[in-house]
């Protein structure tokens, strides 16, 4: 009882303490091996970064909708569409990828590094803006149709601030 | 007690250092009536990350009374620990990682310790990571150990590679993985050494790449034989066409931590110990409307058996800027019969409000006796920007948790960005399962289950 009392002054303290939160310098490999440090893009443009895998249909959605923002906002906004297949699916996100001829970056988490930083509950799609000052602006997990306009209006309303 | 200082000292530094120091927390909760067991149950996941220029760190603990669907559970009525815990140094070029982390080097040939949704105690490397980056040169380097999910076994753990690009778009590596069973093994391997070379030839007349790696696996133990491993991948890109062929080649190339790339659909047999294959997939993509269509014609060998995999199907969105289809067949008739489908089609009625249906058929037929029949229908109704509501009927032959059906229904709710609630009721066979416009690989239950994410 006296434990759990402890346990639970602690984390009340901890969540007082809690102020948001630059985002470390990940660095993740490209489908094409090349190594891509977030570090190089924070402070030019925001960056908007999608959780996604080859089983998830949701995610297939998100990325055609992402697809379009970029080709709209590439001079403002970079996007990482970040791999969590495991190894065994490595190829397919290549192939995937490939024949729907996206433009934005897709990178491989197939160890969850970065996926547990930002998405500890891997929850698919995961979505997270990172402002310029390299600060997370926004997180949202999940897809509903109609969400691009949603994601659309924050990346704007980021861009405008 | 340790974790209660480790706790402590977090909050003095970062009080001590709060004009530098940031820090991000995301709990995650997961709550559910086990009727089995008549008890709720629980598992909290609280993860603390801190950064503090170039250094991070972070922690994962973990309350959950899973222990007590086990049979004369001997673990007390819950369990609290230290899930994860790391330290990382970041710089331009370097990265070192001491902690828990996972690890893959190359396509997962030589060495892939990597998340297992699927259980909840999975598995990571304990120990250190180092990478260095400059230019054209990449090495990655980790030693450590690895523990099964059960925490009876242990391995020690060594990889390490280098990726060096001499000219652009061409790449060449070397990868390798010592692995050795510790004491309390079942100790069927022994020490063993796994070594593969890799090329990648990337944009050769902004229409090809090829990536292929091939190596052996040599074990100390003179019973085993050694063994080798070969993954080759070529792709084209024009137009409206990717085409990409694939061989494949594996002899006694298990070391019990290599995981190599299979077919999409993950329905493929790769087993390691005696395979020759290969494939061609074929995608044609018609870009206004939307839709790739593909299919993917395999032939494999494995030991004795040998057999067919194909699949087909396609994917359109945005047609009339309202449907959307996304489906596929396929079979696989090597060692036992396997068919898979599924099909997902979403309908938006108005800017606000859409429906989705979608069927998933996993059909496997081990032997007259063990079939498995796994067939799963989801409905859903969006009502934007809050409200997500699903009902989702699975049914599978086998009995899972003493039943063939399965209903469950929920809704999820944002209550802002970074806040929500999703709710759900009923029983659930497990495995990969998308509803309320998420994905997530769960074990079967049957109660309820209420999630709640926030990100601080």
């Amino acid at each position: 009882m006296k434990n759990k009392a402890t346990l639970s002054i602690i984390f009340i303290l901890l969540c007082f303490n809690l102020f948001f939160a630059k985002v470390p310098d990940f660095s993740l490999k490209s489908i094409n091996d090349n190594e891509i440090k977030f570090s190089e893009y924070i402070g030019k443009k925001i960056i908007v970064i999608d959780f996604w895998a080859t089983w998830c249909k949701p995610c297939k959605k998100l990325l055609k909708d992402l697809n379009k923002i970029y080709k709209e906002l590439n001079n403002e906004i970079e996007v990482f569409a970040i791999s969590v297949d495991n190894s065994q699916a490595i190829q397919s996100v290549e192939n995937y990828i490939k024949a729907r001829r996206f433009k934005f970056k897709v990178l491989l988490d197939s160890d969850r590094r970065v996926n547990n930083y930002f998405n500890p509950s891997n929850v698919i799609p995961f979505t997270v803006i990172i402002n310029k000052k390299g600060e997370v602006s926004y997180a949202h997990s999940g897809y509903i149709p109609g969400y691009i306009k949603e994601l659309k209006s924050k990346i704007k309303e980021i861009l405008e601030n | 007690m340790k974790i209660k200082l480790f706790i402590l000292f977090t909050i003095i530094t970062s009080f001590i250092f709060s004009e530098n120091i940031k820090i991000n927390v995301v709990n995650d909760l997961q709550l559910q009536k086990n009727n089995i067991i008549d008890q709720y149950q629980y598992y909290n996941t609280l993860s603390i990350n801190s950064l503090y220029n170039n250094f991070s760190a972070g922690i994962t603990l973990r309350l959950n009374n899973y222990y007590l669907q086990i049979p004369n559970n001997s673990n007390g009525d819950s369990n609290f620990d230290l899930y994860r815990k790391y330290i990382q140094f970041n710089s331009k070029n370097w990265h070192v990682n001491i902690g828990d982390f996972y690890t893959l080097l190359g396509k997962g040939l030589v060495l892939s310790v990597l998340k297992n949704d699927e259980i909840i105690k999975e598995r990571t490397v304990l120990g250190a990571e180092i990478k260095y980056s400059k230019n054209s040169l990449n090495i990655k380097s980790i030693a450590g150990f690895v523990k099964n999910e059960t925490d009876t076994q242990e391995w020690t753990v060594f990889g390490s590679e280098i990726l060096y690009s001499p000219i652009k778009k061409i790449k060449i590596g070397a990868h390798f993985s010592f692995i050795d069973d510790n004491e309390n093994n079942y100790n069927f391997y022994g020490k063993r050494y796994t070594t593969t070379f890799s090329l990648r030839l990337s944009n050769i007349f902004n229409i090809f790449d090829f990536y292929t790696e091939a190596g052996i696996l040599d074990f100390d133990n003179d019973d085993i034989e050694d063994g080798y491993g070969i993954f080759s991948n070529l792709s084209y890109s024009k137009g409206h066409s990717t085409i990409s062929v694939e061989f494949k080649r594996y002899k006694n190339f298990n070391n019990l931590m290599n995981n190599p790339p299979v077919a999409d659909r993950g329905d493929e047999l790769t087993n390691l110990i005696d395979t020759i294959g290969g494939r061609i997939l074929y995608q044609y993509s018609f870009f206004d409307p939307d839709i790739v269509a593909f299919i993917n014609l395999g032939y494999y060998e494995e030991g004795l058996d040998k057999g067919i995999h194909i699949y087909f199907g396609l994917e359109a969105q945005d047609i009339f800027d309202k449907l959307s289809i996304i489906g596929s067949y396929g079979v696989r008739n090597i060692i036992y019969p396997i068919k898979k489908a599924d099909i997902d089609v979403l309908y938006q009625i108005t800017d606000r409000i859409s429906i989705e249906s979608t069927y998933k058929l996993k059909y496997y037929k081990i032997s007259d006796s063990i079939i498995f029949n796994e067939q799963d229908i989801n409905f859903e109704l969006s009502y934007l920007p809050n409200f997500s509501f699903f009902f989702l009927y699975q049914y599978s032959k086998q009995k899972i948790i003493n039943r063939n059906h399965f209903y469950s229904g929920g809704f999820k709710y944002y209550i802002s960005d970074s806040f929500n609630i999703r709710l759900l009721g009923g029983t659930m066979r497990g495995g990969e399962t998308c509803s309320g416009g998420q994905c997530i690989k769960v074990q079967p239950f049957k109660g309820f289950k209420i999630s709640i994410y926030k990100s601080f």
